[in-house]
């Protein structure tokens, strides 16, 4: 569905992608990790044809995103990290942009309004952050374009705002449509996020499914540190040990270890996933 | 699917930008409503009830309406190159030729409109109330002597408004106020350079060279130098320049700009 194909893009002289190659496809919610400056935010605006890349190109059922056109625009919807609303009642809101979106579901939109105890009557400028970002939530997923971005969806949420997101992520899902949620906060969305992509300067380090990282790395909960993981990390009971998986047993990703893994051992995780 | 132009999108468009902007146009109406308000109340408590005829309230309004019509476009469209707030109509599903004519049809026509008719309406309402003060009505002080050039004349700064608009991201009045001088001054210095030279290059002494140039209109609107070809020139190209590249530009480069706009 989206295609990105050695794509470079460069802020004046600072270089952000050199070269990357990306492909989403329908039926998935992806998980967009890395590093603050990365440049998770910058990818998800050139999806959604907000910059336009140096070099390269990416596609979206083959759209060039730069050129915006309107058949592009109307399958997809990105919210950005700050999310600030205009000063109109957030259905009047809804009803004036809906008519844009060819599959504009208003009954989804006011039923996830509902899960998320927002008030439809109220401006978005008299809600709070988290209230705004829950009420943009619920208009974007009731369009129900092929592909949602969401910058940083639970900054700002409360945890059982979180743990309704989640839920109404999940369910949000279908075979059609493609969902990438950039994060830091890997713990808000762990277990709804599936494949993983990690960036890193200049690159995607990873891009695989939750079934794939599980074929070839094992996480291991031991009571001691052990040199010989790729990667240890402190936690209740001892450590989360990271390891490549040779004896092909399948064990729970743990993202957050997942991500620190592939950030302090860029080449060799590469060369597991690639096998 | 028509991916340059279609009308029922741009229906569509112009009608969620009218809803969503109706209110700021209404303000924008009632302001203009006070000052009329304030020009009756001044005359008065401050003249003791003197009379303000119809043509000197129609040049007020008209000045008035003027400044609006050059304040619209900041006031209804200034988010749109903004890098967060500007996202939003970005990626609202129409095309930018759309966007585009849907933002002409509010800033330079609808919006005109409403201001003029709530001119008109207050001094109306305030010519009934007190006929001694606002004697006779606005619109029937020498509306007729407003021409088609002259409406064109203020159409061209609009543009020029509008293209500052989209073109700058911050302080926008005062850097297309800026632009514009510069723009004048350099056309006003090549011309009158180009007419000192023509003139007095010529040896001719006995050239009258008296001709009262208090502005460039004023020099657009001469013929005396019909006959000189260096001078009939320049005021064609001039006139091409003000009258045809300038508004030209002017709206092209603002749709340039909406179409290659980047949200860093």
């Amino acid at each position: 569905m989206l295609k990105i194909d050695n794509l470079s893009f460069s802020y004046s002289k600072h270089e952000v992608f050199k070269g990357i190659t990306l492909e989403l496809d329908c039926g998935k919610i992806y998980g967009l990790l890395g590093q603050n400056g990365v440049g998770k935010t910058t990818l998800l605006k050139i999806i959604s044809g907000l910059l336009r890349p140096s070099s390269g190109t990416c596609k979206l059922l083959n759209h060039f995103t730069y050129k915006r056109e309107p058949s592009f625009l109307q399958e997809l919807f990105f919210i950005p990290e700050d999310f600030a609303g205009i000063d109109l009642e957030i259905y009047k809101y809804a009803d004036l942009r809906g008519m844009f979106y060819p599959r504009y579901d208003k009954n989804k939109f006011e039923k996830t309004l509902i899960d998320f105890e927002v008030d439809k009557k109220v401006k978005f400028t008299k809600l709070s952050f988290g209230q705004q970002k829950k009420a943009i939530i619920s208009f974007a997923l009731a369009t129900n374009t092929k592909l949602i971005l969401m910058d940083e969806p639970s900054n700002g949420l409360d945890i059982p705002s979180k743990t309704q997101l989640r839920k109404i992520i999940a369910q949000a899902s279908t075979d059609e449509s493609c969902i990438v949620l950039s994060t830091h906060q890997v713990r808000d969305l762990e277990n709804i996020i599936d494949p993983i992509i990690i960036l890193d300067t200049n690159d995607v380090l990873l891009n695989a499914s939750i079934e794939e990282i599980s074929k070839k790395l094992k996480f291991e909960l031991r009571e001691s540190l052990d040199e010989k993981a790729l990667y240890n990390e402190p936690s209740l009971g001892g450590y989360i040990s990271v390891y490549p998986n040779t004896d092909n047993i399948e064990t729970k990703v743990n993202i957050e270890a997942l991500f620190n893994t592939v950030l302090t051992n860029k080449k060799i995780i590469q060369l597991i996933l690639n096998k | 699917m028509n991916e340059i132009f279609s009308f029922k999108r741009y229906s569509k468009l112009l009608t969620k930008e009218l809803k969503e902007r109706r209110i700021i146009i209404l303000k924008m109406a009632g302001i203009v409503s006070i000052i009329v308000l304030g020009i009756w109340l001044t005359s008065i408590l401050l003249k003791g009830g003197t009379g303000v005829s119809p043509s000197f309230r129609l040049s007020m309004m008209l000045i008035i309406l003027v400044i609006t019509m050059i304040a619209a476009p900041f006031n209804l469209y200034k988010s749109y190159n903004h890098p967060k707030k500007g996202i939003d109509y970005a990626l609202l599903p129409a095309s930018v030729y759309e966007k585009f004519f849907s933002m002409l049809t509010i800033v330079v026509i609808i919006t005109p409109i409403t201001i003029f008719a709530a001119l008109m309406l207050t001094d109306f309402v305030l010519s009934i109330i007190t006929p001694s003060v606002f004697y006779g009505f606005a619109f029937s002080g020498k509306i007729d002597e407003i021409s088609f050039s002259s409406i064109y004349d203020v159409l061209i700064v609009q543009w020029a408004f509008i293209f500052g608009n989209f073109l700058f991201k911050k302080s926008k009045i005062t850097k297309t106020i800026s632009l514009g001088i510069g723009i004048y001054l350099v056309l006003g210095l090549i011309l009158a350079s180009t007419v000192k030279s023509v003139v007095f290059g010529q040896g001719d002494n006995s050239v009258n060279f008296s001709m009262e140039i208090n502005n460039l209109s004023d020099f657009l609107a001469n013929n005396s130098y019909d006959e000189e070809n260096k001078i009939r020139l320049l005021l064609y190209t001039t006139k091409t320049i003000v009258y045809y590249i300038i508004p030209i530009g002017c709206l092209g480069g603002t749709l340039l700009k909406m179409k290659n706009q980047q949200y860093y």
